[in-house]
């Protein structure tokens, strides 16, 4: 097995001595290899003649942040491990996207676990990077990153009919008919999806506001674009009606 | 005040016009009485005369009655005339159809009763100047009571107007009192959002955690003693942090140690990138120096994070506490020789940061509140300092007056 070359970009010296230590203590059989830049201008031009296996970027630095640092150095021949001491903004955007993250003081087991997904994959998909700028700038989301075992696949948000829960998995209806199992629960889901057209219904669903055919208000059933019933909470029924401003 | 005067104008000129309306008709009613005597008197005299042409004269006088009636009846018809008047004149018209008939009788008798005929007529006469009298007293009488009414009039109206008067007042006073409520409960939730924003922005979650990951590294390396000092360095921040963000003012010397700490913490992340002093005038007694809590604070996190951290090396932090020549007021300066405001910005904008400072605009506010607030007159002042064309730091002065006391000026609920 090969190992892997590191390099670390962070503007706290301590963060960067604590993240070597901790990939030499955790990780000596994947990572044999760091180098670390606490000025991203130089991490730069090292990065492009380094040409690393795995690349761990802390996002607020004072002269520029990684994503800046990122579009840099496009197209990325490396997947990258986001580091962020708090910034719940960005780690929304990594959980739309499926990229990678690890949250200060790092947990070893989230640096293993991390670390050992990385090395199943690629580089950092240009839909992802896409997504992640456009997501940053406080673009309209139009696509959201799932994680597989195959890699990451895409899928168009105005494509989703509906999400049915399926204990710690989810399942995707879309339009054509597919139907895509992901492994995200509902409430995560809702999390990522909240800002956009979508509304957790009930307990079991969420629904895309935009294919909505037939309520039946006594029965509490929502009817779909492609006939599919699913039933609505008391308490939500209400806040439909609103949101369409039906009387 | 206009209004009233002219509603007052409108009364009087109403009142006016009936008294004159009054007068003008009785003057009609008392020549009309006149005219009916006279004619009355002469066609008697006439027929007394002059048996032979009675029928001519006769003619003559029922035209020119007919014409009187006529004449007497338009009067009846205008609204002014009271209803006494009224009822007195119908009783005129019934003794001249009286009178009339009683000439038919005689021109048809042929002068036979021409005695009792006179009679009546007399008493005709005497009806009339009796009625004329008596009009003439009730003219006389009117005014008094016209002028009671008008006094009333203008007494309630007086009494209207004060009583409609109070009444605003009194509503104004209490939508004041409302008002002054509303705002004084906006006035403490402004403070209350302020002093969490404030809170929120000192407890910098960045901060915490990057503080924390720091400690964690001296206990990776095994360095126990450095990881126990900035551990219980972090602990005291964060509950002087937490305390003084609960009072809304607290003493200098207090402020000044929080700031101290603070800076140790930010030093111990950025090793020799940071530096810092701080130097206070010897004749200054920082306890007896009342001072906003968590006011300085974002001042130095911008000057360490905008000016001092771009820079490849970083730098220092000076702060000095002193008086002015004139021993008037207190000035608290934070210098520190980064990149400058310009520069700062300028990355900012490059970059298009996410993390984004809003400390400066929040103390603002919270210096705008304090001073509303206590009656005080706390200043703050930003330049920047320049070596030829560069930025070379930046200056942050707060002035505000010795040994002042801050009171607050709006008794507020501790919540």
């Amino acid at each position: 097995m090969k190992y892997l070359k590191a390099i670390l970009v962070d503007d706290e010296f301590d963060a960067l001595s604590l993240l070597q230590i901790q990939i030499a203590k955790y990780c000596p059989h994947i990572i044999n290899s760091v180098t670390t830049f606490s000025d991203p201008e130089m991490a730069v031009e090292s990065i492009k003649q380094l040409k690393p296996d795995i690349l761990f970027l802390d996002i607020v630095m004072p002269s520029m942040t990684g994503f800046e640092l990122l579009t840099q150095l496009l197209p990325l021949r490396f997947p990258v491990i986001f580091v962020t001491a708090y910034n719940q903004f960005a780690i929304k955007a990594f959980k739309f996207n499926a990229i990678d993250y690890l949250v200060k003081p790092v947990d070893a087991t989230d640096l293993v676990e991390a670390v050992m997904r990385i090395q199943e994959k690629k580089a950092l998909d240009n839909t992802q990077i896409d997504g992640l700028s456009a997501f940053l700038k406080g673009e309209e989301v139009k696509k959201m990153a799932i994680s597989t075992q195959q890699g990451v696949s895409f899928i168009d948000l105005d494509q989703i009919i509906y999400i049915e829960a399926d204990s710690n998995y989810s399942t995707v209806i879309l339009i054509s008919g597919k139907r895509i199992i992901i492994s995200k629960t509902l409430k995560e889901l809702e999390e990522l999806l909240e800002e956009s057209h979508f509304l957790r219904i009930h307990r079991q669903y969420i629904i895309n506001l935009n294919h909505v055919e037939h309520l039946d208000r006594t029965k509490s059933i929502l009817r779909m674009i492609n006939k599919d019933e699913v039933l609505v909470s008391r308490n939500i029924k209400d806040k439909l009606m609103t949101l369409y401003k039906w009387i | 005040m206009r209004e009233k005067f002219t509603n007052l104008l409108l009364i009087f000129f109403l009142i006016s016009t009936c008294v004159k309306a009054q007068i003008f008709q009785k003057e009609r009613i008392n020549t009309l009485l006149t005219v009916f005597t006279t004619l009355k008197a002469h066609a008697l005299n006439n027929t007394e005369n002059n048996n032979y042409h009675a029928t001519e004269q006769y003619t003559n006088l029922c035209f020119a009655l007919k014409k009187a009636d006529n004449i007497y009846n338009s009067i009846k018809e205008n609204k002014f005339i009271g209803v006494d008047e009224i009822r007195d004149n119908r009783g005129l018209i019934n003794h001249s159809s009286f009178i009339t008939s009683q000439e038919k009788n005689f021109i048809t008798s042929n002068g036979n009763d021409k005695k009792s005929f006179y009679k009546v007529n007399h008493a005709n006469a005497k009806t009339s100047q009796e009625i004329r009298k008596k009009n003439k007293e009730r003219s006389w009488s009117f005014p008094p009571l016209l002028l009671l009414g008008l006094f009333l009039s203008i007494t309630s109206y007086c009494i209207y107007v004060t009583q409609t008067h109070q009444l605003k007042l009194n509503d104004q006073l209490d939508r004041e009192k409302l008002s002054n409520q509303v705002k004084s409960i906006e006035f403490e939730n402004k403070i209350n959002e302020v002093m969490l924003a404030s809170l929120k922005a000192q407890i910098n979650p960045h901060f915490i955690f990057n503080c924390l990951n720091s400690i964690k590294l001296y206990i990776e390396k095994s360095d126990n003693e450095a990881a126990s000092f900035y551990l219980s360095k972090f602990s005291r921040l964060m509950r002087e942090t937490l305390d003084i963000a609960r009072s809304e003012k607290t003493s200098m010397a207090k402020e000044i140690e929080l700031i101290e700490t603070y800076l140790n913490m930010e030093r111990m992340r950025f090793k020799g990138k940071l530096a810092f002093n701080i130097t206070v005038d010897t004749t200054i007694d920082m306890s007896q120096i009342e001072f906003p809590p968590l006011l300085l604070q974002p001042y130095i996190e911008n000057a360490i994070w905008h000016g001092l951290m771009p820079k490849p090396n970083g730098g220092m932090i000076d702060i000095r506490i002193k008086r002015t020549i004139d021993e008037k007021y207190i000035l608290i300066i934070i210098t520190d020789n980064g990149i400058g405001r310009v520069k700062a910005r300028a990355l900012k904008e490059k970059s298009n940061q996410i993390h984004t400072s809003h400390g400066n605009s929040i103390n603002e506010e919270r210096i705008a509140l304090f001073n509303a607030r206590f009656n005080a007159n706390l200043e703050v002042m930003i330049t920047d300092l320049y070596n030829g064309d560069q930025g070379e730091g930046t200056v942050v002065t707060i002035k505000f007056l010795y040994n002042e006391i801050f009171e607050s000026n709006i008794s507020r609920r501790r919540v």
